[in-house]
């Protein structure tokens, strides 16, 4: 797993990257959050999802276009779940049915965000402390309370939530 | 011998105004016919990159370019990057966005890559780099030095 260049900021430039995050997940008013890394284009949410920084996933069309980890590439929640479930050897994500947010130990969870039109926007994941890792497109990664932090109009909501075990 | 002494002679005519006809050659879309006063000849002159970005249109990308980086920040999709308003625009501006597409990437990075493959009809990124984003920036870099775009 990569790490991220971590965020260094004065107080007023947090301040002005709090309110570009309010304004953008008005949900985070109500939650613990903070943003953790410098923005990056390089790697985006399903990327950091998956503990990458240094690849662009989406499963696109053209394989020109992104990184995508299995042949299948559509737009839908099957495909990223199917993608999600085969990207390691061992200990791979299955679907928790029904779909239970809260932090278990002994397993990570990642969220899958889907539109009004039940298309993927967003992906975030669990860490160890129970609270959620969401990088935010081309931009920062955050730390969010909970999966709702990041919900509305821009990523939909967290319908799918998917685990691994971890050692 | 006299072909080069000639130019010489022209060269030197024109020098008072060189710099406005360089600035006229390069903002005209078409060829211009420029009188010599002294010489009394006409001469025919045009850009000698066809596809070079007019002033107007490097204004234009760079309109559209902030745009879509403004718009697209908090996007993971790149089809919904790709299918944004501003990136077909800039696709539509064909052969003279290549060099500012190029120009841009150098400087700021973002992820032109399907513009510049489908403006250029080629890919210099090998399969590997696909979704390596400094890989494929550096890939078309790289091919933008070695077609004099850079």
């Amino acid at each position: 797993m990569g790490t991220p260049a971590r965020l260094f900021v004065n107080a007023s430039e947090l301040l002005l990257i709090r309110a570009l995050l309010e304004c953008w997940f008005p949900n985070l008013e109500n939650e613990v959050y903070c943003a953790e890394s410098e923005s990056d284009e390089d790697y985006n949410c399903i990327a950091w999802a998956a503990g990458d920084t240094s690849t662009f996933w989406w499963p696109s069309a053209d394989p020109l276009d992104a990184f995508w980890p299995i042949a299948w590439r559509e737009e839908s929640k099957e495909c990223f779940i199917e993608a999600f479930g085969h990207i390691r050897q061992n200990d791979n994500y299955e679907v928790c049915d029904p779909p239970d947010f809260d932090f278990e130990p002994g397993f990570e969870k990642v969220a899958l965000y889907l539109d009004a039109q039940d298309k993927p926007q967003h992906m975030a994941r669990q860490l160890a402390s129970g609270i959620w890792t969401s990088k935010l497109g081309k931009s920062w990664d955050i730390l969010h309370q909970t999966e709702k932090g990041v919900e509305g109009a821009r990523y939909g909501s967290a319908v799918i939530v998917m685990r691994r075990p971890i050692q | 011998m006299e072909d080069t002494a000639i130019s010489s002679n022209i060269a030197a005519r024109l020098t008072p105004v060189v710099s406005e006809l360089r600035q006229a050659v390069t903002s005209a879309s078409a060829p211009l016919l420029v009188f010599d006063r002294q010489g009394g000849h006409f001469y025919l002159m045009a850009r000698l990159d066809p596809y070079a970005a007019t002033e107007a249109e490097r204004q234009k990308f760079s309109r559209l370019a902030r745009e879509w980086r403004k718009d697209i920040l908090l996007s993971s999709s790149v089809t919904q990057d790709h299918m944004h308003p501003s990136h077909l625009a800039i696709l539509a501006m064909g052969k003279p966005a290549l060099p500012l597409i190029l120009e841009e990437l150098q400087q700021n990075g973002g992820h032109w890559f399907l513009a510049l493959r489908l403006i250029s009809d080629t890919n210099p990124v090998p399969p590997e780099h696909a979704g390596r984003l400094k890989l494929m920036r550096e890939d078309w870099i790289e091919w933008g030095r070695q077609h004099g775009y850079l």
